[in-house]
């Protein structure tokens, strides 16, 4: 079953940069598609200084946990300007590199910091998006072997339900048709690409033609319309939207992945909240950018950045190498042993760094110590603070085990099976880091719907779109709602919180596994054109 | 089941039965997906009917139960009570003392300075707080005085707040009301019983005073440039616990006691609380009213039980639903501070006797008693009712079906609206067939994952933030909105009438084809759903959210928006015939804040919905009760995306 | 400064009246036993009872208590110092809050609830902490085994020893403990433990007027036990041990007047002096007002400098029984109101904010004087369930304040389930002014185990200590002033935010069941292939 996918995937990588440095060049470059993003900074300018806004998020426990609040930072920073040991007590709990940042920072230059970080973040989305968009453009839908030995189960004139308007078929069809002459750059990068991509060029020009309209358009399919010759429409009197074998695939915009994480409320509490979460991630964005890039020593960097000061982002290693093992083409064990020594070199280099500033090893069990054992059970959007505050005393180290296990265990597998798609598994260790560290914060949701609005593709072979969508709403309604009642009004008690964090947590987890099952639907349809052209029945097993 | 096992049958064309035996269930599993989707679609609206009938058989007696107080320390009415007519002498001595002051006088200081002499010459830390409120209307200056009685065994962690206004909302004196909270901080210090702090509060002018007092008790400080500025207090007592607010705006000649429960945006006392007072009164066998109706024993017919719980139901509703200060009592819910209103009503139909001062005395006495005796809060009845009767409650396990049933409707139909731009018109699936000579099994073509349509994201992103964007604005522009109306005399409501109106012509006509032209339509092509199936999916699930949401914090304010709206909803969409178009814009005005203040207008005259206008207003600046921002931010703009959606295009 | 002349006036003539003791004292024993008890009739008519039972063990006794040989020193107390080696013992039981603002300052005023606070001469002084609060649990029937390490403080300035330690200064030797439970309810379960402490327990002696029932009637009430080291004339360490007990009681709850005497008081009257006390004094002080008239003829009647009559009283054995003490006043007028001649500090702490997420801590600081800044030490142990932010500590006052409010600062924040936060801070309140602190802190989410029983009260915050040295006019002799003068601010009560009791088992299973559908749900999507159907046949 899994053998196959290899052998037609063989000559892919070279074929994939051929095409990827011819595709996406003209995209980078125009103005409008970037008014989203710019928009996102405007609006965090307006409410950071024309608003209250910041003072009420950095309260807020959806968004500043104990282990990422900026008061607590102030009160730690507090502490050490004024030679009291900031590890000592039970308030602050961060990484020691961050006083030593904010122990210079005049305060004026705070806000516009964490807006600068929110839009470097963005930046390294995008990033990650052009590559993403080059992978989509280069991937290969092999072409169905021409037997007919299996007739079309497809009856050609079963009608779809609203048959489209005549007068804009015929024009889209001439529209791909006048198209191929057009070109050549493409028609000499294509030269050693197989013959089942040459029907890639059809996306090359969709992908260049739309990209001079405004952005959202490229949501209009009817633009990028392809299909294989095997199937050209003029022979097919009634056009079907799309070649019923082939999905129609909306080509990427990387400036929109950018305007989704700027636009998204998630994040922009989370800078609005001043929370040092901030770090995190661009350290984590910047350790996947740069193995894209194929820099080892910068990713490495980063990611043991990301893991030093929140320590669950040591789990990012897996896709980054992944990603240095297909970017420097490599086997995956080489790169990791490369990269690995590196990794832990950066880590021991940056504790070091930290016990030359505070002068004490006390801030190993006042961060890491609070994060792994989670001592302080201020609510916040995850499972862990109500279960150890309602937890039997002899049970908690159990219990603590077995949830911090969780985090990790399937960091591996999930490297494994989808080692084909290293940022499918940036977004899976991101997704699962967002759900189940011991104090997540919407900023962490924030950070894995970026990656997840670059798998556009999944879409339409996922289920629970609306379920899932649905309940991150009313969560996102009813948490706030549930806790000023709990907490403030008095006439709930804590468990309609608790509930709302389930319903979070639980929408969240069917969103990751539905995603990974449509990406295994898909692989196979891609990697089986003479059945996945009959549309057989699948049963999974 | 069956059913659905011979459609399937009857939908699958004459081929092998060999063939599907291995799909029976993946195709039972479809046929059932579809059946489903098919009669949610056709029947999502059955909720809203459902509910509506739930909440008028919410006043029969079956769905009421007997209060009881919950929290064993109460003990309501079981203590011996001390009030005596020498207390009742110095109620009535103080009333004629307050009544001629305020004759006298008309100033606030002078009304502070007395109430504070009098509780120094009790033996209390009296003191007095100035504050100022500056409006549009020019400032207005008010004094509150306070006294603490320290308890004489406790350790001051705890205390109870007697407070009265000097005047009721009325503009009368409630001399009565003041004379019972003079002569009870009298009373209290003769007795070491006492485990908390009272703390004895008159007001003036009020409920903006008592907020002034609340504010400065907790500590808060009046920003520089706040409409509200007062003096911090100079001595505090520890955790205020309850609260009783006393309005007696008579000459001691009372019919009944009215008593007064919903506070700033609907927010109820714990039910203990209510259920204590009601019981110490009615042991003193006081009728206790509720919203100006007291309960009979007996009624001559089930159908006049029923009319006269359903009257007080709705009085009930309304008032909750309005969510503004009806009395001081309303300011302390913010505070986790439980408190009550006891308001006397002159005459009541039927009432065969007076009630005497000693009596009401009493009863405040022994109220005053069984909070005295709580350890902890007031925690272990809820706090989520509604009250037929003084004597009787709603739970929330009766009353929240029907409110979530009105709203899970748009919920539903967003659903149905996702389903239908996704695969639009599904055939029930057919049984997938054997291809020939191979021993594969074909899909039926609708299953493909390859046919879904793309749902446009720009436009429905576009209109939701514009309109949005319009109730922000219009939020943002009130104030000076009321400021013109006042001044220019011009009718408050006329004038919103025709912002509103105008704005949603705007948005119902302009907005539509400003995205004709820069969308060129967000009509459905061939491989898109149509603009307005995604821009309704996403209002109906904002709006369903909104009102569920809505519906734990002030459950009268949700149905009241959900029965106009709901309908409206479910109708609204593009259409090409004029009187369907016309029904939609009719329904649809009718669910907007201005066709609901014509109805009131309609129903009770212009005077009310003015009234109305001004107070939610005053209540969003002054208290922060909700209701005037939440229409503006939330439903109006949903309204007027209402209104896009009938115009938009199919 | 800070109390009423005439209580300096007896101080200073009890003091007297001691060191008389000691001399005789060391030429028959060197153990000496007073008791001293006097009324004071506060200006709105509650009277003040202060009784006083001095033992005085010199360094023969202490000698002989070292081989069990116990004749005044009840055994009990003598064990419990031997054994924790105790050098200095301050412990009271309190019941209400004394009113600085009616009623002055009082010697034995104290912080409500529990408190106790001890100097050690010892090493290991955490281990003897835990047994000295153990044995004092036992020996008083309190829950003082409360006291751990979670809510022990060790303040550096506000406790200093009180005893005479000759040229040594004791801070560099002993070693200071301070802990306090604001909670613990004061009743008669403790007076009776307490009282038979005493040499003639309540059969004799002043304290044949303890009537639990009138006791705990009043508006306030503290009963103290004291060891402090003293030296007698002759080179060697004595041991000094002294139980204190004021309540305030209100004659005109009764009946609207405000006259009193011993049997309106207590519904007793004095036995007979106790046989074993060397000197029993009584001592009534009331306003000199022409309308009062002291109910039995005094020994002597002087007039202090703030116009206030005290008549003096000595009991023996030939003391008639019954002699009631008194005063009848012809008038029943009460001044309400607040006098600030007679004191110059006052504090006042509440607390700021609502809501159970966090809240704030404001402390109204009062100097009355007219002209002179007064220097204080500000002490406050808090415990670790509120999350103190030093950062959000600021001191605000009216009067312009040239120089720094704050002088000085010693800040030890908490250990979660640790140790409490210290804050002790030296201040100078301008004159005539009040200056506020606030001090911000998150209230924590704690364990469902770890709230008490009445989960849904909140906590108590124990009073926050005013620590000052009276300013040098105010006393005629300031030979006797006690070195320190302590003021306490009200318990505060914090409500923490609860957890729901009743299901902790539901919790546990809803988040494991998605704990197990987050390892199933990814385990099958990672196990998972598709494949074709095929139809055999």
């Amino acid at each position: 079953m899994r053998a196959d996918p290899f052998t037609a995937e063989l000559k892919v990588p070279a074929a994939r940069s051929a095409v990827a440095q011819s595709l996406s060049r003209p995209n980078s470059e125009d103005p409008v598609v970037r008014i989203p993003v710019w928009i996102g900074v405007v609006l965090r300018i307006i409410l950071f200084f024309f608003t209250n806004a910041s003072s009420f998020l950095q309260l807020r426990v959806e968004v500043s946990t104990p282990v990422t609040s900026w008061k607590r930072l102030r009160e730690g920073l507090y502490l050490y300007q004024n030679g009291i040991a900031p590890y000592e007590g039970g308030v602050f709990h961060q990484a020691p590199l961050l006083l030593a940042i904010f122990n210079f920072l005049p305060p004026i230059l705070i806000p516009i910091l964490f807006i600068a970080l929110d839009y470097a973040i963005a930046r390294g989305l995008v990033e990650i998006a052009q590559y993403k968009r080059k992978l989509q453009i280069a991937e290969i839908w092999p072409a169905p072997t021409s037997d007919d030995s299996l007739i079309d189960a497809v009856p050609v004139e079963a009608p779809k339900p609203e048959i489209p308007s005549p007068e804009n078929t015929p024009a889209d069809s001439v529209a791909w048709l006048r198209k191929p002459a057009s070109d050549d750059d493409v028609l000499q990068s294509t030269d050693d690409i197989p013959q089942s991509v040459h029907k890639r060029k059809n996306v090359n020009f969709a992908s260049q033609e739309e990209d001079i309209v405004p952005p959202w358009l490229a949501n209009d399919n009817c633009r990028l319309v392809q299909g294989d010759s095997a199937h050209a429409p003029i022979n097919a009197p009634q056009l079907k939207p799309s070649d019923p074998t082939q999905p129609v695939d909306v080509i990427l915009h990387p400036e929109d992945i950018g305007a989704m994480y700027l636009l998204n409320p998630y994040s922009i509490i989370t800078c609005l909240s001043q929370s040092t979460l901030l770090f995190t991630l661009i350290a984590i964005v910047g350790g996947i950018q740069y193995a894209i890039k194929g820099n080892r020593n910068a990713s490495m960097l980063f990611i043991a950045v990301a893991a030093y000061l929140s320590f669950y982002p040591a789990m990012m290693m897996a896709p980054a190498i992944l990603l240095l093992s297909t970017q420097t083409s490599r086997p995956v064990m080489q790169a990791l042993k490369s990269a690995l020594p590196l990794f832990l070199a950066f880590l021991v280099a940056l504790l070091g760094l930290s016990y030359l500033l505070v002068g004490t090893w006390d801030f190993l069990p006042s961060t890491y110590g609070v994060i792994l054992s989670v001592p302080d059970l201020t609510p916040n959007i995850g499972l862990f603070w109500y279960f150890f505050i309602e937890m039997f005393e002899q049970f908690r180290p159990f219990f603590l085990c077995v949830f911090q296990i969780m985090v990790f265990i399937f960091v591996i597998p999930i490297a494994l099976v989808f080692r084909e798609h290293p940022l499918f598994v940036a977004y899976a260790t991101t997704a699962i880091m967002a759900i189940f560290k011991s104090y997540p914060s919407v900023g962490d949701t924030a950070l894995y719907l970026a990656f997840f609005t670059m798998h556009q593709e999944l879409y339409k072979y996922m289920r629970n779109m609306f379920l899932v969508f649905n309940a991150l709403f009313f969560a996102s309604i009813l948490g706030p709602l549930f806790h000023y009642l709990w907490v403030y009004a008095g006439s709930g008690n804590a468990n309609f919180y608790f509930a709302i964090t389930l319903v979070f947590g639980l929408a969240q987890i069917i969103l990751l596994t539905d995603t990974g099952h449509a990406l295994i639907l898909r692989e196979w349809e891609r990697l089986h054109p003479d059945l996945r052209r009959k549309r057989v029945e699948l049963v999974h097993q | 089941m069956a059913l659905f096992r011979r459609k399937a049958a009857s939908a699958q064309p004459s081929d092998t039965p060999a063939a599907v035996k291995e799909l029976r269930r993946p195709h039972m599993r479809r046929v059932v997906a579809y059946y489903v989707r098919k009669t949610l679609t056709l029947f999502s609206w059955i909720f809203y009917p459902v509910g509506v009938i739930w909440l008028l058989l919410l006043p029969r007696d079956e769905f009421h139960h007997k209060a009881s107080v919950d929290e064993n320390a109460l003990l309501p009415g079981q203590t011996t009570k001390y009030f005596s007519s020498m207390d009742m002498y110095a109620v009535n001595s103080y009333r004629l003392r307050v009544n001629q002051l305020a004759s006298q006088t008309r100033s606030p200081a002078e009304y502070a300075a007395f109430i504070q002499s009098e509780l120094n010459g009790f033996g209390m830390e009296a003191s007095i707080q100035n504050f100022v409120l500056a409006t549009n209307q020019g400032a207005t200056i008010g004094a509150n005085s306070y006294g603490i009685s320290r308890a004489a065994r406790g350790d001051g962690t705890e205390a109870i707040v007697i407070s009265s206004p000097w005047m009721d909302d009325g503009g009368k004196v409630n001399a009565d009301g003041v004379g019972y909270v003079l002569a009870f901080a009298k009373f209290v210090t003769k007795f070491s019983h006492w485990s908390k702090d009272f703390i004895f509060l008159v007001t003036h002018p009020s409920p903006m005073g008592t907020r002034a007092w609340l504010e400065a008790y907790h500590g808060e400080q009046p920003g520089p440039n706040d409409a509200l500025q007062y003096d911090p207090l100079e001595t505090h007592s520890g955790a205020i616990q309850e609260a009783l607010n006393l309005e007696f705006g008579g000459e001691g000649d009372y019919a009944a006691i009215e008593i007064l429960v919903d506070g700033l945006n609907g927010q109820l006392p714990n039910a203990d609380l209510v259920t204590t007072v009601v019981n110490c009164a009615q042991y003193e066998g006081i009728p206790v009213a509720l919203h100006q109706a007291v309960t009979p024993e007996k009624f001559d017919s089930n159908w006049t039980r029923y009319l006269h719980k359903a009257d007080i139901l709705a009085e009930y509703m309304k008032s909750q639903a309005l969510g503004l200060p009806r009395s001081d009592h309303a300011l302390y819910a913010k505070y986790h501070i439980e408190s009550i209103t006891l308001r006397a009503i002159k005459d009541i139909p039927g009432a065969q006797y007076r009630v005497s001062g000693e009596q009401i005395g009493r009863a405040i006495e022994s109220a005053l008693r069984s909070f005295n005796n709580l350890l902890e809060r007031l925690h272990h009845a809820y706090w989520f009712y509604i009250m037929p009767t003084a004597a009787s409650y709603i739970p929330i396990s009766v009353y929240i079906p029907p409110v979530i049933l009105l709203s899970v409707t748009l919920v539903f139909q967003s659903l149905v609206m996702w389903w239908m731009s996704g695969e639009p018109g599904q055939t029930a699936p057919a049984r997938s067939q054997r291809i020939k000579d191979s021993p594969y099994v074909a899909r039926s073509p609708q299953l493909s994952s390859f046919n879904t349509r793309t749902r446009p994201i720009f436009l429905p992103i576009v209109t939701m933030f514009l309109c949005h964007a319009t109730g922000a604005f219009a939020l943002y522009m009130s104030p000076t909105i009321l400021y013109i109306a006042q001044h220019g005399d011009i009718n408050p409501l006329n004038m919103a009438a025709c912002v509103l109106i105008v704005t949603a012509v705007i948005y119902g006509f302009m907005i539509p084809t400003l995205q004709r032209l820069m969308e060129g339509s967000g009509a459905s092509t061939a491989t898109t759903a149509p603009a307005w199936m995604v821009v309704k999916c996403i209002a109906c699930a904002e709006l369903g959210a909104a009102l569920i949401a809505l519906s734990t914090l002030n459950p009268s304010l949700s149905i009241a928006l959900a029965i106009p709206s709901v309908p409206a909803f479910l109708l609204a969409k593009p259409t090409g015939s004029h009187n369907s178009f016309a029904i939609q814009l009719i329904a649809l005005f009718l669910a907007s804040p201005i066709g609901i203040l014509g109805a009131i207008s309609l129903l009770t005259g212009l005077g009310t919905a003015q009234d109305l206008v001004r107070r939610s207003a005053d209540g969003w600046s002054l208290y922060g009760a909700w209701l005037f921002p939440f229409v503006l931010l939330v439903y109006w703009p949903l309204n007027l995306v209402g209104h896009v959606i009938v115009g938009m295009e199919q | 400064m800070v109390f009423s002349q005439g209580h300096w006036w007896w101080a200073s003539l009890l003091c007297l009246v001691w060191l008389g003791q000691a001399q005789a004292g060391v030429a028959i024993t060197d153990e000496s036993y007073n008791e001293d008890l006097r009324f004071t009739q506060l200006p709105d008519g509650k009277v003040l009872s202060e009784f006083k039972f001095i033992r005085r063990i010199g360094p023969l006794a202490l000698a002989k208590v070292r081989d069990n040989h116990y004749s005044l020193l009840p055994r009990s107390v003598g064990e419990i110092v031997q054994t924790f080696g105790v050098e200095e013992l301050h412990l009271t039981f309190t019941q209400g809050t004394w009113n600085h603002q009616k009623w002055g300052y009082s010697p034995l005023g104290a912080a409500a609830g529990v408190q106790l606070w001890s100097w050690f001469n010892t090493s290991s002084v955490d281990k003897q902490w835990k047994g000295l609060t153990h044995a004092l649990a036992g020996l008083f029937c309190a829950s003082l085994n409360q006291i751990d390490q979670s809510n022990t403080a060790q303040p550096l300035l506000s406790f200093l020893p009180e005893g005479d330690y000759g040229e040594e200064l004791p801070q560099d030797v002993l070693e200071l403990r301070y802990g306090s439970l604001p909670h613990e309810a004061v009743c008669t379960e403790n007076l009776t433990p307490w009282t038979k402490l005493l040499p003639c327990q309540t059969q004799a002696g002043i304290a044949s007027l303890f009537n639990a029932y009138r006791l705990f009637d009043g508006h306030y009430h503290s009963m103290g036990t004291h060891i402090r080291p003293i030296i007698t004339d002759d080179a060697g360490r004595g041991m000094e041990f002294v139980q204190t007990l004021s309540v305030v009681l209100n004659p005109l709850r009764l009946d609207n007047r405000k006259d009193w005497s011993l049997s309106s008081l207590f519904e007793r009257k004095i036995a007979s002096a106790c046989a074993l006390a060397s000197d029993t004094k009584v001592v009534v002080t009331v306003p000199s007002h022409p309308a009062s008239t002291l109910n039995s003829p005094p020994l002597s009647v002087l007039t202090d400098s703030h116009e206030r009559l005290s008549a003096h009283y000595n009991l023996d054995l030939s003391t008639p029984k019954d002699t009631d003490f008194g005063v009848t006043w012809e008038d029943s007028k009460v001044d309400h109101g607040v006098n600030r001649s007679r004191w110059y500090i006052d504090a006042h702490r509440y607390q700021t904010g609502y809501g159970g997420e966090r809240g704030g801590l404001a402390v109204d600081l009062r100097n009355h004087h007219p002209t002179a800044d007064l220097d204080i030490i500000y002490f406050e142990a808090i415990p670790w369930y509120l999350k103190l932010y030093l950062h959000t500590l600021r001191a605000e006052t009216a009067a312009d304040a040239s120089h720094e409010i704050i002088k000085d600062m010693y800040y030890q924040p908490a250990i979660d389930r640790g140790r409490p936060a210290v804050l002790e801070m030296k201040m100078t309140l301008p004159a005539n002014s009040t200056t506020t602190l606030h001090l911000e802190f998150d209230k924590a989410y704690i364990k469902y185990t770890e709230h008490p029983p009445d989960a849904n009260r909140g906590f108590d915050i124990g009073a926050a200590v005013i620590t000052f040295t009276a300013i040098p006019e105010s006393p005629p002799s300031p030979h006797d002033i006690p070195p320190q003068v302590r003021i306490h601010t009200e318990t505060v009560l914090v409500s923490l935010p609860t957890p729901d009791f009743s299901m902790p088992y539901n919790v546990i299973t809803l988040t494991c069941t998605l704990m197990a559908l987050y390892f199933g749900s990814v385990f099958n999507m990672l196990t998972r292939q598709y494949q074709p159907v095929i139809v055999k046949g």
